[in-house]
């Protein structure tokens, strides 16, 4: 075996035997204390202020302690300064568990796999939760216990606080819509990580909310809030059929409820036209703050491609509901015959005639007959002012004897032409041919019991037969 | 007289929103100006000799076919198309909705002027106009409107010049009664105007008053119904111009809506137009719609019509539409309608009875494009038609698009010799920044006619542009949430 071999040899165990060593050191102090076993009957011994919680008197040995064996002649000397101060946020009165509580130091701080007084440890929560019940540490432990807020603890650093471990509970589905309650009835474990810039990740509204105003601020939580993906879980109630009927009256009791997930663009999706009055109780999106769910473009189901034409059922039913989004002149963007004329098709006005005939549409409900299609059929080269001219009905050289049936099956259409004397020329029992326009069905006394006045067009007396 | 109307109106528009003071105590609205342009041929009486028209009687054609109207002893005359010519009206519409401050007030305006030829609608000599005029008193379960307000209900649209009351203190419940001065449906102004005066030869020669009740009643939110009774009474007591009564209801079952609704003439004991809709849905991207119909033509008891004894007719229609993907959608449907017998004693004329429509569409969107494709047909009563029409765009952002599109329609005209065909295409486009939204529309059309030798084809232009200002907000919202209202 060469030098050579045995140097590297040598340095592999060595190597091994100091990572040994760190490992041992991350359970235990760095004092050697198994070492000295025997050597020290008491804790009190080198720990003398801890009873009393005398921080300056927690490690009272010295370096001249430790030479009095460590002489360099009979032990080889050392250097031992006891172990660094850390920052860190624990709230721990060792003179409590002593004096009152009753503690001996090997409760807490002998390692329970062994025998040896001198085997320490320093103990994990674990250890606390032999006596503070909980099961587990983050979740259900009292954290103000042991812990202080995250806003007292100056000297913790933010890459400390960013690497803080994530309880359990917080990767549990239901949590984000459960987490408020726990804050509002737990507020003090909220507060060991947490400040509000870590709530103000998502909550649109944090300013009002009592509980995130409780947590205190504190800058050195940004970047543990950088972290966090903004998410607003959909409530149960959001998933019901009802819920587009019943959240105005939802948000009318507790907007405050809304404002954790909503900003005002939220609503104004659908009520672009008319904005609901309690949309100002929600926070306005800005630059740099979560933007809330997204509603954009989001229309009531039902208000499809095809709700363009069968809107008149549900919003004479409904008329209250549509005024929530749509203001009131919303219905004369069409229903206004001179202000709409891309309502219709292109080249409407060549191929209206059949649609008039089939009255799919009220066009009553937009056009007057008398003023707006009379107007036009006179104008346009359809009608003349002389009802006995051609220059229409020209299909047929009879059609002055026999439009009876046609007139009947499309009155409406007749009326769009013609004036009411153009059809008492004949049709009247005072001049004319009196030819009886009535058919079998004409119930003269209904018709009389409401405007006689009518009948005095046509008839000299009161037609009605008593 | 008409250039000032139009001042004050673009004047208010301009002032109003500065008059406001910056409290935002509220004012919502917007102003609308829309130029229209359209050519048309008017007719033109023309006489020829008696001794060029075949035939006895006053009726007789023409060599070329043309039917003219003899009396004997003098020229035979007809109506043809004279020179093409044009008009151009103006619309300015400002409508507003003012929050004084008050609780529970506000107030809503809806003005309209105009300007044009009085050939075509709107009818200049109606240059101004008041559509809206009211005051709302608006409290939790009730509300007083009064003023000159619009009803949009079952029985259509009704104007009035009144007071309505709402009672809404019961959950799924609500109440309104109304009362008022009637004007004039769509032509807004009272039944003794003008417009109606110079439209008709027996026009109505007293004024009403227009006075309901309406009802609706929520169940959940799976049946809703309402109930809408109302009468026009002369004012002089003389009689009524209408009384009319609506049932509307609807059931909305798992997949499956059905919606019914009725309008019943209580002068004449008929129905005016009674629908079942029943729509399925069948899968996601499925849906059928079967729909039964009894359509009889409303007149109001101030004209003859309503004694003439119109007849209706029973209508059957089904359709369907499928989403194929998230881009294309296909609409189909058709219907077929009956008519009653009309009970006539003279029929030389064979006149038919029934009518059909089939109509399908296509519809296709994708990342700002736009394309549609559709074609009608109707036959039977009434007219011929087949029509089809192609559009094409692309939305450049959410408030500008840009398109074109392409009609042809032949049809024959009813009781009428010959037919006509129709071609024409436009392009149309709508852009709008923050408040301002401008659109218009341009359009030549080629009409020709077959077998009508004195109708010669011609050229119509159409064209509107229309620019639309939305102003004001809401109290106690930032004027941002009312950003994307103009492009509406």
């Amino acid at each position: 075996m060469s030098l050579r071999t045995v140097r590297s040899m040598m340095f592999l165990a060595v190597a091994a035997l100091g990572w040994l060593a760190l490992k041992a050191s991350a359970d235990r102090p760095t004092f050697p204390h198994e070492t000295h076993d025997g050597l020290f009957p008491t804790c009190n011994a080198c720990h003398e202020g801890v009873p009393e919680q005398d921080a300056a008197r927690l490690y009272t040995v010295t370096p001249d302690d430790c030479a009095a064996c460590h002489d360099g002649d009979t032990i080889d000397r050392v250097q031992w300064s006891g172990p660094a101060s850390r920052a860190r946020n624990l709230n721990f009165d060792h003179a409590l568990h002593v004096t009152e509580v009753g503690a001996e130091c090997a409760d807490c701080h002998q390692d329970s796999d062994s025998d040896s007084r001198m085997a320490v440890i320093r103990p994990g929560p674990d250890t606390c939760f032999n006596c503070h019940e909980a099961t587990s540490h983050m979740v259900d432990g009292d954290c103000a216990t042991c812990h202080n807020a995250l806003t007292e603890v100056k000297a913790l650093t933010a890459e400390t606080i960013a690497a803080y471990p994530r309880p359990e509970d917080h990767d549990d589905a239901a949590f984000l819509l459960q987490h408020a309650g726990m804050a509002r009835s737990a507020l003090d474990r909220c507060a060991v990580c947490h400040a509000q810039e870590t709530c103000r990740a998502c909550h649109l509204n944090a300013s009002s909310v009592d509980a995130v105003q409780g947590l205190g601020s504190d800058d050195r939580v940004l970047r543990q809030a950088s972290e966090i993906e903004p998410r607003w879980p959909k409530p149960a109630s959001h998933e019901s059929d009802a819920w587009l009927d019943r959240h105005g009256i939802a948000a009318k009791e507790s907007i405050e409820n809304c404002a954790n997930c909503h900003v005002q663009n939220s609503c104004t999706g659908c009520h672009g036209d008319l904005p609901p009055p309690g949309l100002k109780f929600l926070p306005v999106s800005k630059t740099g703050m979560p933007s809330g769910v997204e509603l954009t473009g989001l229309r009531p189901p039902g208000h499809d491609a095809g709700f363009y034409f069968r809107h008149g059922v549900p919003a004479t039913l409904n008329g209250q509901t549509c005024m929530s989004c749509h203001d009131p002149g919303t219905c004369k963007n069409c229903h206004d015959g001179q202000s709409k004329p891309g309502f219709h098709a292109p080249d409407y006005i060549f191929r209206h005639r059949a649609e008039a005939y089939a009255r799919d549409l009220d066009c009553a409900n937009c056009h007057s007959t008398e003023t707006f299609c009379r107007a036009c059929h006179e104008n346009s080269g359809v009608s003349s002012p002389d009802p006995r001219s051609a220059s229409y009905h020209d299909a047929n050289p009879l059609w002055l004897l026999s439009h009876g049936n046609a007139a009947r099956q499309g009155l409406d259409n007749c009326a769009s032409c013609h004036q009411q004397n153009d059809c008492l020329r004949c049709h009247s029992a005072k001049t004319g041919w009196r030819i009886n326009p009535h058919g079998p069905d004409f119930d003269p006394e209904r018709l009389g019991d409401r405007s006689l006045l009518l009948c005095s067009r046509c008839h000299f007396s009161d037609p009605r037969p008593r | 007289m008409k250039r000032s109307i139009s001042t004050v109106i673009l004047l208010a528009a301009v002032l109003l929103p500065g008059a406001i003071p910056a409290q935002a105590r509220g004012v919502r609205g917007d102003f609308r100006t829309a130029v229209s342009w359209i050519e048309y041929r008017p007719l033109v009486r023309e006489t020829v000799p008696e001794s060029l028209a075949v035939g006895d009687g006053t009726t007789r054609v023409l060599p070329d076919g043309t039917v003219v109207v003899c009396v004997p002893g003098e020229d035979c005359y007809y109506y043809r198309p004279g020179e093409v010519t044009d008009t151009t009206p103006v619309v300015h519409d400002l409508r507003f909705t003012t929050w004084p401050g008050w609780r529970g007030v506000s107030a809503r305006v809806h003005m309209r002027a105009r300007t044009g030829g009085d050939l075509f609608w709107p009818r200049s000599s109606q240059e101004f106009l008041a559509l809206n005029a009211y005051v709302d008193f608006d409290r939790p379960d009730w509300r007083v409107r009064a003023g000159r307000q619009d009803r949009h209900g079952g029985l259509g649209t009704y104007y009035l010049d009144g007071a309505a009351v709402q009672w809404r203190g019961l959950d799924g419940v609500r109440l309104d009664a109304f009362a008022g001065r009637s004007l004039a449906r769509t032509v807004i102004e009272p039944r003794t105007g003008s417009l109606l005066a110079e439209s008709d030869n027996l026009p109505p020669d007293k004024a009403a008053v227009l006075w309901g009740l309406e009802g609706r009643f929520r169940a959940s939110s799976r049946f809703t119904a309402a109930l809408l009774y109302q009468r026009e009474i002369r004012t002089d007591r003389g009689g009524l111009y209408s009384e009319r009564v609506a049932l509307d209801a609807a059931l909305a079952l798992p997949k499956t809506t059905l919606e019914f609704s009725s309008d019943y003439d209580v002068a004449t004991a008929a129905f005016n137009d009674a629908r079942l809709n029943i729509r399925r849905t069948i899968t996601s991207r499925v849906d059928v719609t079967a729909r039964g119909r009894h359509y009889r033509p409303f007149f109001e008891l101030w004209t003859i019509w309503g004694a003439f004894s119109p007849v209706g007719f029973t209508e059957g229609r089904l359709s369907a539409s499928w989403s194929c993907t998230d881009d294309l959608r296909l609409e189909a449907g058709g219907s077929y309608r009956n008519y009653e017998d009309t009970s006539t004693e003279s029929e030389f004329i064979p006149i038919e009875g029934d009518g059909w429509h089939a109509n399908a569409r296509a519809a296709w969107v994708r990342e700002g494009w736009t394309a549609t494709v559709g074609a009608d047909v109707h036959r039977g009563f009434g007219a011929y038609t087949s029509s089809i029409d192609v559009s094409g765009g692309r939305n450049l952002d959410p408030r500008t698009y840009i398109g074109i599109y392409g009609v042809g329609t032949q049809q024959f005209a009813e009781f009428r010799f010959g037919d006509g065909v129709t071609r024409g295409a436009g392009i149309e486009a709508r852009t709008g920044r923050g408040r301002v939204t401008v659109d218009g529309s341009l359009g030549m059309y080629r009409h020709t006619f077959d077998n009508r030798p004195r109708d010669s084809d011609y050229s119509q232009g159409r064209g509107r542009v229309g620019l639309t200002v939305v102003f004001g907000g809401e109290p106690g919202l930032p004027k941002s949430v009312y950003g994307k209202a103009a492009g509406s």
